[in-house]
């Protein structure tokens, strides 16, 4: 993820201490967006570049990944009166733009000196430090206009943070939001996708409506079977695939004479079930004989006689468990009257502890 | 036998105006330019000026044409089907893949670029290179990667989940 940072600390480093007191009182708030283009939406397959600034500890961020590429910045600010606070990139890109002239643009005091920064710095979507010699929203409007000519390829909107506020300068971050719109056409997306395995064409078809429109366009399945008809006659002719013959043996592959074989055979039994059951006796009969359950007889249940036999058995089952219930409650219940007779006429004939305890040592004695 | 050579040096111009001049084997990775040359000899043309490409800038050009230089004694393919066969697999190779290691909007240009002057194998490297990129990538990682906005409902999604449930590792 691209992160453009420059600390409030070291903007705080160029503005002396008791300004910085006054100012934060003084310190402005004001926001200014301006969107040169109607769709601020992404497009599929955009190069991702999007930044944005914010007052305070000043912020300024990539949320998606600018072209793979980790950018830090460290901005030393160097508050100089009259002295434009931009990225390396911005600065070149004004040089680049009014060759060597540095114009003030409306409102940008443009006698740029580049931050201090890390060498492998570059801001490709705009995140720029401003100093500006007046505070209203016409220069405002103006920064964010200066832009413009300076972004790669088409300005979606340019944010104005009023960071700071000293004795005739602002220092403002503004932020960049580029839309470079690189759609791609739709056959060169399909050309893409059509290099994709079926588990990533249906991830990719849950991003967004345009693409899930292409990744189940029929000609993708067609350039794929087509493939596969290539590419699948040397893959069967692997020498650790069995062969063909096996293959017939273990019905894996049915020949044309197995498949008639089978469909014969299923006719066949087809016609002898139907003609046995057309032997069979009618339902009521089978009832009435007690071959089937009741419930199975067309006008009292209709009920498969699978079904019915399994109800019966659950019923069954039901009943057990309840009679099992029944004999623990009631075997416990004896279990628990026996045991206490038998504890009272122990009592009763003096058959207690100390006798048991007699029989037990007398029993280890005679063991030992 | 090798053909003739129709011209020697190419001299060709990007819409920033830039003309960059590439020999006539380099030139000819492109069946844009192939043809044109081919057509312009039958006609019995025996100068070329500037041959003007106004969909690629400078950058975009020179990146192409380092490509064109690096592959020049490649065998042109012109068939269909080895190049259908050769399409499904992502296999870049090295040089290549170095070669592709660009920013996404470079990268985007050169595949838009090899599009328009019609170079197959850079469209399909291109092409790939953006594929594996996609490859083993959820979908939030793929609208992340190249700045998709996720334009479906809840429901859309949830109903788009669950057609795609069937595929999914269980």
């Amino acid at each position: 993820m691209d992160l453009f940072a420059a600390s409030a600390d070291s903007l705080g480093a160029a503005i002396p201490q008791h300004q910085q007191s006054q100012d934060q009182d003084r310190q402005a708030n004001m926001d200014t967006s301006y969107a040169h283009h109607s769709s601020l939406r992404s497009h599929p397959w955009s190069a991702p570049a999007s930044a944005s600034a914010g007052p305070g500890p000043l912020q300024l961020t990539s949320e998606a990944p600018h072209h793979g590429m980790q950018v830090d910045v460290q901005a030393d600010v160097q508050a100089d009166s009259g002295r434009q606070l931009s990225s390396p990139r911005m600065d070149n890109q004004l040089a680049a733009a009014n060759g060597d002239h540095t114009d003030t643009g409306e409102g940008v005091v443009a006698d740029a000196q580049p931050l201090q920064t890390s060498p492998a710095t570059q801001l490709h979507s705009g995140a720029a430090l401003l100093i500006f010699t007046a505070i209203d929203e016409s220069s405002l409007e103006g920064a964010a206009l200066s832009i413009t000519p300076f972004a790669p390829t088409s300005l979606a909107c340019v944010t104005v943070h009023v960071v700071h506020v000293v004795p005739m300068f602002v220092v403002i971050a503004l932020s960049i939001h580029i839309a470079i719109e690189i759609s791609l056409p739709n056959e060169i997306i399909l050309h893409i996708l059509g290099f994709l395995d079926v588990n990533d064409l249906l991830a990719t078809s849950r991003t967004s409506h345009h693409l899930r429109c292409l990744c189940v366009a029929p000609i993708l399945r067609i350039h794929r079977l087509r493939y596969i008809r290539a590419a699948l006659p040397p893959l069967l002719a692997a020498p650790q695939r069995p062969s063909l013959t096996e293959l017939i043996q273990r019905s894996i592959f049915l020949t044309n004479t197995t498949v008639v074989s089978r469909k014969l055979t299923r006719s066949l039994v087809a016609i002898r079930l139907s003609h046995r059951l057309a032997a069979r006796p009618p339902v009521h009969v089978l009832v009435e004989r007690c071959v089937l359950p009741p419930e199975c007889a067309p006008g009292i249940g209709h009920v498969a006689p699978a079904l019915a036999a399994r109800t019966r058995a659950i019923e069954r089952e039901r009943i057990k468990d309840g009679l099992r219930s029944w004999i623990g409650v009631v075997w416990r219940r004896e279990v628990g009257r026996r045991s206490e007779r038998m504890r009272r006429r122990d009592e009763s004939v003096g058959v207690g502890k100390v006798w048991r305890l007699r029989k037990f040592w007398e029993r280890v004695s005679g063991s030992s | 036998m090798p053909e003739e050579k129709a011209f020697d040096k190419i001299p060709l111009q990007s819409n920033d105006g830039s003309i960059i001049t590439v020999d006539y084997e380099v030139a000819i990775r492109s069946a844009l330019l192939s043809t044109m040359l081919d057509d312009l000899k039958s006609m019995g043309v025996s100068e070329i000026g500037p041959v003007p490409l106004p969909n690629v800038n400078e950058a975009v050009l020179r990146k192409v044409l380092e490509y064109c230089e690096y592959h020049r004694n490649d065998p042109l393919t012109n068939n269909e089907d080895e190049t259908e066969n050769r399409k499904k697999t992502t296999d870049i190779s090295e040089w290549d893949q170095k070669y592709m290691q660009v920013d996404q909007e470079m990268l985007f240009e050169i595949i838009l670029a090899a599009n328009y002057m019609d170079i197959k194998a850079l469209l399909d490297v291109g092409c790939k290179t953006v594929a594996n990129m996609i490859k083993g990538k959820s979908p939030e990682e793929i609208r992340k990667t190249f700045n998709i906005t996720n334009d479906f409902t809840p429901e859309e999604e949830e109903q788009i989940r669950r057609e795609n449930e069937w595929a999914e590792d269980r």
